[in-house]
């Protein structure tokens, strides 16, 4: 992903690859939009990552795109995941 | 989508009817002259606004969450701003640096709370986001 996309929350920055998956659909940014009930602006902003989405968007644009939130919206300087096995002890 | 036609259609027929109104009045009763003036102004008003963004946001919604939250930010600095110019002009009148009248005071407050509302909302559009 390219520097371009990177926009500063703070400590963290964040990407999208919300292009990357419409363009799979062939759908333009217009068609997006309407599918999630925002107008195109938005989804311009949130493609270049400038633009940080209610919970409810992002599932909304996951929803349409067939992607997880998180294949979508990637912040730099993330810690890594826990191990499955510290997961399942947090879990528990 | 409906819900926003449907706001733009309310308003198109209010201002028909205030603009309808303020015509009638300023024949009919040539005395009411300001009555008729703000029917006119406030039905021409509605029914410009109602047409034009029923142009403009024919295909989509007029709102969503990012104007929403780009407002309702735009609103709070705006506060803020407000408070600040009142204080100001509070001290430099305890002060006697410099003296207006309260109606003075009072419509420059106005005025820069609009005012910065109205730039704050264009600046934080422009930008994106409100962070």
């Amino acid at each position: 992903m390219s520097s371009e996309f990177t926009y500063y929350y703070g400590w963290n920055s964040m990407q999208t690859k919300i292009k990357e998956y419409r363009t799979r659909f062939s759908m333009t940014q217009e068609d997006l939009a309407k599918k999630v009930g925002v107008r195109r602006e938005t989804i311009v902003f949130l493609e270049r990552g400038k633009y940080n989405p209610s919970l409810r968007l992002a599932h909304d644009v996951a929803r349409t795109l067939h992607a997880r939130i998180d294949d979508l919206f990637i912040f730099d300087n993330e810690p890594e995941p826990e191990s499955p096995e510290i997961r399942e002890i947090l879990v528990d | 989508m409906r819900e926003t036609k449907q706001r733009n259609l309310y308003r198109i027929i209010i201002g028909a009817l205030m603009l309808m109104s303020g015509l009638i009045s300023a024949v009919f009763e040539p005395g009411g002259f300001i009555f008729s003036t703000i029917l006119i102004a406030g039905g021409s008003a509605f029914l410009a606004v109602g047409i034009l963004r029923d142009r403009q946001y024919r295909d989509g919604p007029e709102s969503d969450e990012r104007l929403k939250k780009i407002g309702a930010y735009g609103l709070s600095y705006a506060w803020l701003t407000g408070i600040l110019f009142i204080s100001a002009l509070y001290w430099l009148d305890f002060l006697g640096i410099l003296r207006m009248g309260t109606q003075r005071a009072l419509g420059l407050s106005v005025m820069v709370l609009a005012i910065s509302a109205v730039l704050y909302q264009m600046y934080l559009v422009r930008k994106g986001d409100v962070e």
